[in-house]
């Protein structure tokens, strides 16, 4: 349920997105921003996590997510000032040097498992969801977080030292809404 | 920078659907990790 896949599969384009899903491994909360809407309280808590945590934050497709939100949640701040981000999907354009590709694609090459898509093709804009549409967006996280474990395990292993310095040294960022891909890392190589 | 990690047991159970205002205090736990802690983003 990625950004790209979503663009093709709900019209997010039209409606915008209705769930932000953040988390890590252990748990993922599901923030239902369509119910929740341009609240000053949520984006306040949202800016507030994105500003302090030290943790590292990762997503698929960035630009396109960072689309949607000026688009469609324009009042919501928290995604203008992002320190550390990792984009997977270019992330597995410098590992594998194949190109971009769709999330879906992406996680059958790695895992030699093909996504279920039939949750994915249902009404994500009705209230409350069920619980196969919660469950599938748990495990679309888990997947988010497979794929970026498992690249930069493959990226070691290659001695990729494109991804090393994305990881190590320069992370990507977000600001004023702009995602900048480690212009450090680009002038390098 | 980032730690492997080894899927052993769905993640279904571990969803919190947060849909009204007054539990956005559970994010906080959010900001209580550390560096080698991944945090995913996804609409």
């Amino acid at each position: 349920m990625n950004a790209d896949v979503l663009n093709d599969l709900y019209r997010i384009d039209v409606f915008g997105p209705s769930i932000l899903t953040i988390g890590t491994v252990h748990k993922v909360f599901i923030v239902d921003i369509m119910k929740l809407g341009r609240n000053k309280e949520l984006d306040l808590k949202l800016t507030d996590i994105f500003k302090n945590s030290q943790a590292t934050f990762c997503g698929f497709g960035i630009p396109t997510l960072i689309n949607y939100f000026q688009q469609f949640y324009r009042d919501y701040n928290f995604l203008k000032h992002v320190e550390r981000i990792i984009d997977a999907r270019i992330m597995y354009h410098k590992v594998q040097k194949k190109g971009q590709r769709s999330f879906a694609s992406i996680f059958y090459i790695l895992f030699a498992k093909r996504i279920d898509m039939t949750v994915q093709f249902s009404d994500w804009e009705q209230r409350p969801l069920t619980q196969n549409q919660l469950h599938q967006t748990g495990i679309d996280l888990q997947n988010l977080l497979r794929i970026v474990f498992k690249l930069k395990g493959l990226g070691e292993n290659k001695n990729k030292i494109n991804l090393r310095v994305y990881l190590d040294q320069i992370i990507s960022y977000v600001t004023n809404f702009t995602y900048v891909d480690n212009p450090a890392v680009q002038n390098q190589f | 920078m980032i730690e492997g990690y080894k899927f052993k047991q769905p993640i279904v159970g571990r969803c919190i659907l947060i849909e009204d205002i007054n539990n956005l205090d559970l994010l906080d736990e959010l900001k209580s990790l550390n560096s080698t802690d991944m945090i995913g983003l996804n609409v």
